[in-house]
C-alpha cells in the first residue's frame, strides 16, 4: 500500500484519469456512468475505489491520477470518516487544486447524519471545493459530470494556461477579497 | 345500526332468525377482504351454495356485498363456528398481517413419541380448555405440511368470547414447534393445552417474532439455505456470478477486497433469499467503561438500554450492509445469528467475551 | 365576564339546533357537497338549480357510488349532532364507523359548510375526547364564519382539553382562508390577544392575531399590554413588527429586522388533503375553474402558488347577480368595511376601492394579481412587505426542490414560482429581501443545475447594500460558473444587476428633486463603491472565463455587452464613476478574430472618451471641488488602451507604441528574431485578423482582375475607399471611434496618440 502521487508518473497522451472514492459503490457507478456520457475531446480513465491506500499490487499499471473526487453521503457518517481516513494516505500535492468533495443527500436535512458544518471544515482544511449535488436526479448527475470533466481538463492540463494551481488559488481569492 | 335493524326486520318477515353478533361478525369479516378476493374465499369456505354465490353481485361497493353476504348466511342460518371458518380463511391468506411468536414443546427424558392423531389433538385441546374456561370459542383447520390452525376466541366467565380479538395458533404435528398470534392474558391456558393435546411435557418461547410465520418456519425447521455450517466455501469461481458488463474505461481498484466481502457475506448469510424478519432487539445490560475518573463507574449498577433494529426485511438488510459499503464485512455475530440461533430477542449481560447473549426463557 | 359576542354566537346555534330546519339544511348541503361547492353561501334555491347544472357533467355510476358514500355522511352527521353528553370512544363501535366515515369523506372530498359546523361544535363541546374529528375538518368549499365564532364561543367554555384547544388553533390558522367573511372574527380580536397569556397557545394566537391585526385593531390598549410578555420569542415579535408598523408611536422597542421564523408551520396536519381536495375539484369541471381566476394561468397543484382558488366565492358576483347587488348596496351602506380583493376585477374597482382594500392571510396570491400589484406599488405600506417577506420567505425555503430532496417533483412547479417572484421583482422594481435571503441561504447548497435560469435571474435583484454579503456567500456560485459553462448567463444576470442598481439610482435622484421625499438612505459614495465592487468582480469573472474558454467569442460579446452599460455610465445614469475593463478583457477583444468584438470594442471606447470628456468639461466648468473627480488613473489607463488600439488599427505601430504594462510591446531585437516579414503591417484595419476579410473583399470588388491580394494597395486616397466601404459594411463602432479618436486632419503618419488623449 501506497501513497498516491500527482506527479509520480508520466502523463498518457490526451488521456485523463479520475479516481473516485467513496463507500456507495452503486453511485460511483452511476457517477462514472455519467461522466463517460458526457462529450469530450480526451480519452478518460476512471478509477473507482471504497477508500485510500489503493492496493499496490495494481500501482504498476495504474496511470497518473489527475483528479480525486472523494463522496460523502449526508446520511452516513461511515461514508464520512472512511473519506477522513484515506486523506491521510495522499500526498500532499493533490491538495493544490486536485482533490475535490462531492456531497450527496443534503436534500434530506433530516436524515443527515453528518453535520454541514464539518463537511465546509474538511473543505477548507484541505483546500478543496465542495460541490453539493444528489447523484439520485439524471439531470444532476448529467451536470455534475460536467463539471468534473471540467475540473479534470483543467488539472490533467489539457487547458493552456490553466493550471490546477491557478485554479484553486481563483477559487480561493474569491472567497478571500 | 339503522341500516342492520332494517335488515333484521326483513329476516323476521322471513320467519328466521341469525344472531346479531354472529351477522355483523360476517359482515365486517367480509368488509376486510379485498373485493377481488371475496368470490374466491366465500368459495373456500364452501358454506354458501354455488347458486347463492352466483347471486352475490360483486361490482357494488364493498357495503353492499357484505349485506348481501350476511342476508345469505341468514338463509343459511350461519353459526358463529361458520364466521370463525371464515375468519379462519382470511387469516390464513392474509397470516404476514399478525406478529408470530415461536414456542417450543420439550418432552422429558427417555419419552417415546406418540404417533400423531388429529382427532385425539382437537378433542384434548378443547376440553383442556373448557375445563378452565367454558366461555370459549375454539375452531381447527387443517392445511397442507402437516399444519393445524388454530381459533381461538376468548371470553371469561361471564362474558361471551370476543370474536373482535382471537388468538391464532398453528401448530405442526410432527415438530414440537408452534407459532402464536395477538395472545395476551391466557397465555397459561393455551400452554397447558397445548402440552396436554400433544403429549409433551414443557413449552418455552423461544424468543423469535416476526409478521412472515413462512420464514419463522424455514428458520426453525432450517429450510433456508445456509453455508455457514459447511464449514469451507466453495472457491469463488464456482459460483455463478452474473458478468457484470463494465465499460472498461471504469477501472475498480478494490476488485479483491470487493471479492473478500463477498465471500464473507456468503459465508455468514448464505447464498439464498433470507427468511423475512421485521426485528431484532437486544438488551443491553453491561457495565459502564470509560474513564475511571467518572463517577458513573463507582456504581456496580449495569447499564440498561435496548437497541432495536428494524426494517420490513431485516435480514436481507443486514446482508445488503456490508456490499453496499455501509458497514464493514464481516458483520457482528450478534447481528447475524438470528437465524442459526432462531432467535431475535436478546438480553446481553456482562460476561467474558463479546458473543454472550444468554438464552433464557420467557 | 363574557364579551358580547358570546351570545350571539349562541344565537346562532340556537337557530341551527331546531332539529328539522338542521336535518333539512344538511339535506340540502351534503347532496351538494359532491359538486362543485363554491355555490356555498347562496340560497337552497340557487343550490338546487346549480346542482341541475353541475350535474349532468357527472357521470351516473358515480353518482351513484357518490349517493351512498353521501348517505353513510349524512348518517354520521345526525349522529355527531345528537350527541350531547360524554362519550368514549373505546368500544364505541357506532362512534367509531361514524368517524372512519366521516374522515374518508372529507379527506377525499372535503366537508360541507353545514358539516363542518356540527362537526366543528362536537369537536370541541368536550364530548368527545378525541382530537380525530378536528384532523379531518377539510372544507370543500368555504367555511362559515359562523361556525367559527360559535366554535371560538365553544371554546370559551373551557370544556376541551388544552391539546384541543390548540389544534383548533392550529386549525383556523391553517383554514384562515376558507372563512367566508370574517368581520365577526375581528370583534374576537379581543378575545383572542387574552389568550396569549396561555403560554402553550401563545405561539398560534400570535400567528392568528397575526393574520388578523388591520390598523384599527392595535390600539393602546394592546400595545401596553403586549409588553407584559416581552420573552422576544419570535412570534411575538412577528406580532410587535406588525403593529409598529401600523403605529410606531405605540411600540418603542427596537426589534431585529430580519428573522429566520417567525411562527411554526401551522398547516402540515391539513396541507395533503387540502391538495387533494384542490387537485380533485380542479379535475372535475376545469370551466369553473376558469371562471374563477379570469385569466388562462395554468393551474399550479399547490395552493399558496395559486392562491386565488382558495379565495372563496370568486366567482358567485359573476353567476348570481342578485347577490353582486347586495354587496354593492352594502357597501355604499357602509364605508369602514373592507373590500374582498376577490372582487377585484378591473382597474377602475381598484381606484373605487384602494381606501379599503384588505389583503388575504397568503400573501401569495397578491404576486399573480397585476391589480393588487399596482396596489403594493402606490400604497407604499410596510406591513404589506412584512407580510410578503414571510410568506415568502417560508414558501421558499419549503418549496425548495435542493433543501428537501422530496420537493424535486414539483420542480416545475418551483420553477413557476420562481418566474413570478422575479417577474413580480420586475413589476415592483424592487427586490424581496426574503428572496435576497434565500439565494444567500441556499445558494451554497445548490447543486448548480436545478432552475437554473431562475436563480440566475434572481441575483440580478438582490439590492446594492448586501452586494458583498452576496460575494461572501456566492463562492459556489462562481465555482459553478466556472465549471459548467455557466458563464454566458452568469455575466447576462449580472449586467441586468448592474443595470438595476444604475435605474434605481436614476430615480433617486429624481425623487430626491422633490422635497417631500425623505433623502436616499444609502450615500452616494457607499453606491459608487458597490457599483465599483461589481463592476470589478466582474472584470474579474470575465478575465478568468475568457482564459477558461479560449476567448470563445460569444462568451466576449456577453462581456463587452456588460461593458457597453459600464462605459455610459457617467453620462446614462449620472453616477461619477468609470471603471476601465482589465487588460485581459481589453486585449482580447482588441486582438479577436472576430470583427463583431473589435467592433464593440471601439464602440466603448468610443463612449468612454464621450463620457470622460463630459466630465473634465463639468469639472471646468464647475470649478468647485467636486466631491466625485475620476482619478488620473483612469485617464492614465484610457490613454494607454486607446495608444494600443491606435497603434494596432491605424498607425502599424502596435508592437512599438503600447505602453501599457500588460500589453503586446515587444523589442525590436524580439521582433527581428522572428523573422517576420513586413512586422510592421501585421497589424492596422488592413491587416488586423478580425478585419482582413474585409480587406480581400474590398480588394476582390475594387480590382476583380488583380488576384495577388497585393494590401499595400490599400493606401492614401484608398485607405478613405477602405474606411467607407468597413462603414457601410456595419463596423459602425469603428466609425464612431476612427471618427471621434483619431485625428484625420492631420497626415495619417503623424497621429499623434496625443491627439487622442483626452
Amino acid at each position: 500500500m501506497s501513497l498516491v502521487k500527482p506527479f509520480d508518473k508520466l502523463p498518457t497522451l490526451n488521456a485523463a484519469t479520475i479516481l473516485l472514492v467513496g463507500t456507495d459503490e452503486s453511485q460511483q457507478q452511476q457517477l462514472a456512468e455519467a461522466i463517460l456520457k458526457e462529450k469530450k475531446t480526451f480519452k478518460i480513465n476512471i478509477h473507482v475505489a471504497t477508500s485510500l491506500p489503493l492496493p499496490a499490487e495494481r500501482d504498476h499499471i495504474r496511470p497518473r491520477i489527475d483528479l480525486i473526487a472523494f463522496m460523502i453521503n449526508m446520511q452516513s457518517k461511515h461514508s464520512l470518516r472512511n473519506v477522513e481516513a484515506s486523506l491521510s494516505h495522499m500526498d500532499a500535492n493533490f491538495f493544490l487544486g486536485k482533490v475535490c468533495f462531492l456531497i450527496t443527500g443534503v436534500g434530506r436535512m433530516n436524515h443527515c447524519s453528518v453535520e454541514m458544518n464539518a463537511v465546509r471544515k474538511l473543505g477548507n482544511l484541505y483546500s478543496s471545493p465542495v460541490l453539493f449535488c444528489e447523484l439520485d436526479s439524471e439531470g444532476i448527475r448529467a451536470a455534475t459530470a460536467q463539471r468534473l470533466l471540467r475540473m479534470l481538463q483543467i488539472c490533467a492540463g489539457h487547458m493552456p494556461g490553466v493550471s490546477a494551481l491557478f485554479f484553486s488559488s481563483l477559487m480561493k481569492s474569491s472567497i478571500d477579497e | 345500526m339503522w341500516a342492520s335493524g332494517r335488515r333484521r326486520r326483513g329476516a323476521l318477515d322471513s320467519g328466521f332468525t341469525m344472531d346479531e353478533t354472529v351477522a355483523e361478525y360476517i359482515r365486517r369479516t367480509v368488509l376486510k377482504i379485498p373485493r377481488h378476493e371475496i368470490m374466491e374465499m366465500l368459495t373456500m369456505w364452501d358454506f354458501l351454495s354455488k347458486t347463492q354465490l352466483q347471486t352475490i353481485n360483486v361490482h357494488q361497493i364493498k357495503e353492499k356485498i357484505s349485506q348481501e353476504v350476511v342476508e345469505l348466511c341468514e338463509e343459511n342460518s350461519a353459526s358463529i363456528k361458520q364466521a370463525a371458518i371464515l375468519d379462519m380463511i382470511y387469516n390464513h391468506t392474509y397470516r404476514n398481517k399478525k406478529v408470530w411468536t415461536v414456542y417450543q414443546m420439550t418432552k422429558a427424558a427417555g419419552e417415546e413419541t406418540d404417533s400423531f392423531n388429529l382427532a385425539d389433538f382437537k378433542y384434548k385441546f378443547k376440553r383442556s380448555l373448557r375445563s378452565a374456561l367454558k366461555n370459549v370459542t375454539i375452531s381447527f383447520r387443517e392445511y397442507e405440511d402437516n399444519a393445524i390452525w388454530i381459533r381461538i376466541a376468548w371470553g371469561t366467565q361471564y362474558a361471551k368470547p370476543n370474536q373482535y380479538k382471537a388468538t391464532y395458533v398453528v401448530y405442526h404435528s410432527q415438530t414440537p414447534y408452534v407459532f402464536v398470534s395477538s395472545l395476551r392474558s391466557n397465555l397459561p391456558l393455551l400452554c397447558q393445552a397445548l402440552v396436554h393435546a400433544s403429549s409433551y411435557h414443557d413449552i418455552h418461547e423461544m424468543e423469535l417474532r416476526s409478521r412472515c410465520i413462512d420464514s419463522l418456519k424455514d428458520i426453525v425447521f432450517k429450510r433456508y439455505s445456509q453455508t455457514f455450517q459447511t464449514y469451507h466455501p466453495r472457491p469463488l469461481q464456482e459460483r455463478n456470478v452474473a458478468p457484470e458488463k463494465v465499460d472498461p474505461r471504469i477501472i475498480q481498484e478494490n476488485k479483491r477486497e470487493k471479492e473478500r466481502i463477498q465471500s464473507v457475506n456468503q459465508e455468514v448469510f448464505g447464498e439464498g433469499v433470507q427468511p423475512k424478519i421485521e426485528f431484532a432487539q437486544y438488551k443491553l445490560e453491561t457495565m459502564f467503561k470509560g474513564e475511571p475518573e467518572m463517577d458513573i463507574l463507582t456504581e456496580k449498577e449495569p447499564f440498561r438500554c435496548v437497541v432495536k433494529f428494524s426494517s420490513p426485511h431485516l435480514l436481507e438488510a443486514l446482508k445488503s450492509l456490508a456490499p453496499a459499503g455501509m458497514a464493514d464485512a464481516p458483520l457482528s455475530p450478534l447481528l447475524t445469528c438470528i437465524p442459526q440461533k432462531a432467535r431475535n430477542y436478546f438480553k446481553i449481560k456482562e460476561r467474558k467475551g463479546i458473543l454472550s447473549a444468554s438464552c433464557l426463557g420467557p | 365576564t363574557l364579551p358580547s359576542w358570546e351570545t350571539e354566537g349562541m344565537h346562532q346555534r340556537g337557530m341551527a339546533k331546531n332539529p328539522k330546519q338542521a336535518f333539512q339544511v344538511h339535506r340540502s348541503s351534503l347532496s351538494a357537497w359532491q359538486i362543485e361547492e363554491r355555490t356555498a353561501g347562496l340560497k337552497t334555491a340557487d343550490l338546487k338549480s346549480a346542482q341541475k347544472h353541475e350535474r349532468g357533467k357527472q357521470q351516473s355510476a358515480s353518482v351513484q357510488a357518490g349517493n351512498s358514500t353521501q348517505d353513510h355522511l349524512e348518517q354520521a352527521l345526525t349522529y355527531f349532532e345528537r350527541i350531547k353528553d360524554y362519550i368514549p370512544l373505546k368500544k364505541n363501535e357506532v362512534l367509531q364507523k361514524h368517524l372512519t366515515t366521516v374522515e374518508s369523506i372529507a379527506l377525499q372530498r372535503g366537508l360541507s359548510p353545514e358539516g363542518l359546523d356540527v362537526l366543528l361544535n362536537v369537536a370541541l363541546s368536550g364530548h368527545l375526547v378525541n382530537t380525530r374529528i378536528l384532523k379531518c375538518l377539510i372544507p370543500a368549499s368555504v367555511i362559515a364564519e359562523s361556525s367559527v365564532v360559535s366554535a371560538v364561543s365553544r371554546l370559551c367554555v373551557g370544556k376541551c382539553s388544552s391539546s384541543t384547544q390548540l389544534l383548533f388553533l392550529r386549525w383556523l390558522i391553517a383554514m384562515f382562508d376558507f372563512i367566508d367573511h370574517k368581520e365577526k372574527l375581528h370583534a374576537l380580536y379581543g378575545f383572542f390577544f387574552c389568550s396569549l397569556q396561555d403560554e402553550k397557545l401563545c405561539p398560534y394566537v400570535c400567528h392568528l392575531l397575526y393574520l388578523l391585526t388591520r390598523r384599527e385593531s392595535v390600539s393602546i390598549g394592546f400595545s401596553l399590554l403586549f409588553l407584559f410578555f416581552q420573552g422576544m420569542q419570535p412570534h411575538l415579535q412577528a406580532l410587535l413588527s406588525l403593529y409598529k408598523l401600523f403605529c410606531p408611536e405605540l411600540v418603542s422597542i427596537t426589534l431585529p429586522a430580519k428573522m429566520k421564523t417567525y411562527f411554526k408551520n401551522s398547516e402540515s396536519l391539513w396541507k395533503a388533503a387540502i391538495n387533494t381536495i384542490r387537485r380533485r375539484n380542479q379535475g372535475t369541471s376545469p370551466t369553473s375553474q376558469q371562471l374563477i381566476l379570469g385569466t388562462g394561468h395554468p393551474q399550479s397543484r399547490k395552493r399558496k402558488w395559486n392562491t386565488q382558488l382558495i379565495l372563496p366565492a370568486c366567482s358567485t358576483d359573476t353567476k348570481n347577480p342578485t347577490r353582486s347587488k347586495e354587496i354593492n348596496h352594502a357597501d355604499i351602506l357602509s364605508h369602514s368595511e373592507s373590500f374582498p380583493v376577490e372582487q377585484l376585477h378591473t382597474f377602475s374597482q381598484l381606484l373605487q376601492n384602494i381606501h379599503r382594500l384588505e389583503f388575504p392571510s397568503q400573501m401569495g396570491s397578491v404576486l399573480r394579481n397585476s391589480l393588487l400589484l399596482h396596489y403594493i406599488n402606490c400604497v407604499k405600506d410596510e406591513s404589506i412587505y412584512l407580510r410578503l417577506y414571510y410568506w415568502m420567505g417560508q414558501t421558499l425555503q419549503e418549496e425548495c426542490t435542493w433543501y428537501k430532496l422530496d420537493n424535486q417533483q414539483y420542480e416545475e412547479e418551483f420553477k413557476d414560482f420562481l418566474d413570478i417572484v422575479y417577474k413580480t421583482e420586475c413589476f415592483l422594481q424592487k427586490g424581496f429581501s426574503s428572496c435576497e435571503e434565500f439565494l444567500y441561504k441556499s445558494l451554497p447548497l445548490w447543486d448548480g443545475f436545478c432552475c437554473r435560469s431562475q436563480i440566475l435571474r434572481l441575483v440580478s435583484w438582490i439590492p446594492l447594500s448586501s452586494f458583498s454579503a452576496f460575494r461572501h456567500s456566492s463562492t459556489m456560485y462562481i465555482i459553478h460558473c466556472f465549471l459548467s459553462l455557466l458563464q454566458c448567463s452568469v455575466l447576462e444576470s449580472l449586467k441586468e444587476l448592474l443595470q438595476n442598481w444604475l435605474n434605481w439610482h436614476v430615480i433617486q435622484l429624481d425623487m430626491e428633486s422633490d422635497p417631500k421625499i425623505s433623502p436616499l438612505n444609502t450615500t452616494l459614495s457607499g453606491l459608487v463603491n458597490s457599483v465599483a465592487e461589481l463592476i470589478h468582480f466582474v472584470g474579474w469573472i470575465a478575465t478568468v472565463a475568457l482564459r477558461l474558454e479560449n476567448n470563445a467569442t460569444f462568451l466576449l460579446y456577453f462581456i463587452l455587452d456588460f461593458y457597453e452599460t459600464v462605459c455610459d455610465v457617467y453620462l446614462k445614469y449620472n453616477l461619477p464613476l468609470l471603471v476601465m475593463p482589465p487588460p485581459g478583457v481589453f486585449y482580447s477583444a482588441l486582438l479577436s478574430m472576430d470583427a463583431v468584438s473589435l467592433n464593440q470594442l471601439c464602440y466603448i471606447m468610443y463612449r468612454y472618451r464621450t463620457n470622460l470628456v463630459a466630465a473634465k468639461e463639468n469639472e471646468l466648468i464647475k470649478k468647485t471641488i467636486l466631491q466625485f473627480k475620476f482619478s488620473s488613473q483612469t485617464y492614465q489607463e484610457y490613454n494607454q488602451y486607446i495608444m494600443a488600439m491606435v497603434g494596432c488599427l491605424w498607425t502599424s505601430s502596435a508592437f512599438q507604441k503600447d505602453i501599457h504594462p500588460q500589453g503586446i510591446r515587444l523589442d525590436p531585437e524580439v521582433l527581428k528574431k522572428t523573422k517576420v516579414q513586413e512586422v510592421r503591417n501585421s497589424f492596422n484595419i488592413v491587416h488586423h485578423p478580425a478585419l482582413m476579410g474585409y480587406a480581400i473583399l474590398f480588394l476582390q470588388q475594387a480590382w476583380p482582375e488583380d488576384k495577388t491580394l497585393n494590401f499595400n494597395l490599400i493606401k492614401g486616397r484608398r485607405w478613405n475607399w477602405y474606411l467607407e466601404y468597413l462603414y457601410v459594411q456595419g463596423l459602425q463602432g469603428l466609425k464612431l471611434f476612427i471618427e471621434s479618436s483619431i485625428n484625420r486632419v492631420s497626415q495619417v503618419s503623424q497621429t499623434k496618440s496625443g491627439n487622442a488623449q483626452v
